[in-house]
């Protein structure tokens, strides 16, 4: 017994955090590009970049209980501000990295992705699949735009709204065929379309909503308190260049 | 198109189900031959109790840790104030949270066998002398060997696919606390369809085979 007793607690301290490099917390809707960047930023700089992806939401409440992250970025301004104001980040160090773009997506033929066109009687219509608004800034902007053209309350009314848990639940909502029309990140299907999904979005359409019709979906970076590291500092030099700011832009985002 | 597939989190997975399951046999046990004695109200209560992992949704009960667990919270202020690293975030974070959310899964099997199994064994080999350890593994052991397998088998099976909980207090951490399942799911995040789907297999077959292995064993023992 003695033996098995100390066998399990040297098990169980064998796996300790490699604390070396970059750890970065993101966003989901932002997990992919960022992938993509810290792969180049490493290759570059031999930095390892170990990235946690969750909803903003999670991550907030985590980062408040010390979960070890150098980085959080947020998908709104909202949470990196409330870090802001508990002295949770590094002074100064809050900047806006990427501007979402919302779009509406159809993979139905008899579905216009013109939402000023879209006929709510058209039988091919069971569910319109946006993101929660509680949860995700992505469903505040669908549910504004939605009802900007009227169609929000007649939507509700009929339960034809499928709400995603996050962008990435709408997305596939919608690739799977369950909501046959939704509103998602533009650099969702982005993503998508580097993927074997491609073919299905290839056959849909797709609307970038005009960007007056929601409120900016301004997403923000911090440095979290205590962590800023000579490591980070070149991550952000690197981060700021023309490059990746054309990268980010790429990948369906505009560029603060 | 495998080239961010890392195998690491069914090992971390292999390590938390493993660790869960052998603590919760172990304080699952006297848990379990307590409930089965007890009678009445008081039984009622306690059990209610232990069954109440089972309603609260897993990313709730994952919330709610995090608070206790956290540096400010009771347990985690209590568990620092002894100079241990944070539970948050950690192996050890993921393993008191898979077995609160494992203990009916494990509790339940036992205390039935433990019901089933009735007081006149163990009084019998008490007459004849047998000390509580030497009856629990001469009588009792023996004779619930079946329940132990069920609660040993579900309670490892639950964690293995555990989500919810370990993604709150875990924080997702590649290397540390990131397992299969929210791999998986990263991956799917991420649109890394391939990667996530052979993650899952491996998952499935690796839990195969330790449930195979297991349940082989129980037929020798029977034997």
């Amino acid at each position: 017994m003695k033996k098995l007793v100390f066998l399990f607690f040297f098990l169980i301290s064998s796996v300790v955090y490699a604390d070396n490099g970059i750890h970065i917390a993101v966003a989901t809707n932002f997990f992919a590009t960022l992938k993509v960047l810290a792969k180049d930023f490493t290759q570059q700089t031999g930095i390892k970049i170990s990235i946690s992806n969750g909803s903003t939401g999670m991550l907030y409440a985590q980062i408040k209980r010390g979960a070890p992250f150098d980085m959080f970025f947020a998908g709104d301004s909202e949470r990196p501000e409330l870090l802001e104001q508990q002295g949770l980040i590094e002074k100064n160090s809050r900047f806006t990295y990427a501007i979402g773009k919302l779009v509406v997506w159809s993979t139905n033929k008899q579905l216009s992705a013109d939402l000023s066109k879209l006929d709510l009687k058209n039988k091919n219509l069971l569910f319109v699949a946006i993101a929660n608004p509680k949860t995700a800034p992505y469903g505040v902007a669908a549910v504004a735009v939605l009802k900007h053209y009227g169609l929000y309350q007649q939507l509700q009314h009929d339960n034809k709204i499928a709400y995603g848990e996050n962008i990435g639940a709408t997305f596939h909502y919608i690739a799977s065929g369950n909501a046959q029309i939704g509103l998602i990140a533009k650099s969702y299907l982005f993503n998508a379309s580097s993927t074997a999904k491609s073919d299905k979005i290839m056959q849909g359409e797709v609307v970038e909503v005009a960007k007056n019709l929601y409120p900016p979906l301004t997403q923000q970076a911090v440095i979290l308190k205590g962590k800023n590291s000579a490591e980070i500092k070149q991550f952000l030099q690197f981060f700021h260049s023309k490059k990746i700011k054309n990268i980010i832009n790429s990948h369906g985002y505009g560029v603060g | 198109m495998l080239a961010d597939l890392s195998l690491q989190p069914l090992w971390i997975t292999l390590q938390v189900a493993l660790y869960t399951t052998l603590i919760l046999m172990v304080i699952g046990t006297p848990l379990a031959l307590w409930l089965a004695r007890i009678k009445g109200k008081k039984k009622a209560v306690f059990e209610a109790l232990i069954a109440l992992p089972l309603v609260l949704p897993p990313t709730v009960l994952g919330f709610y840790l995090l608070l206790i667990l956290s540096p400010d919270g009771a347990l985690g202020q209590v568990w620092q104030a002894f100079g241990f690293a944070p539970l948050t975030f950690s192996m050890t974070g993921l393993v008191i949270g898979s077995v609160i959310y494992s203990l009916p899964f494990a509790v339940q099997p036992l205390m039935s066998g433990f019901e089933l199994l009735g007081k006149r064994p163990l009084e019998a080999a008490s007459a004849l002398g047998a000390k509580p350890i030497d009856r629990f593994f001469s009588i009792i052991l023996p004779l619930t060997r079946r329940h132990y397998l069920v609660a040993f088998t579900l309670a490892f099976a639950h964690t293995m696919g555990e989500f919810g909980v370990i993604l709150m207090i875990g924080g997702n951490i590649p290397g540390a606390t990131q397992v299969a399942s929210i791999a998986i799911y990263s991956h799917v995040e991420a649109m890394e369809y391939t990667q996530a789907h052979v993650l899952s297999a491996i998952l499935l077959v690796m839990s195969f085979v330790v449930l195979s292995i297991v349940y082989g064993l129980n037929r020798k023992l029977s034997r």
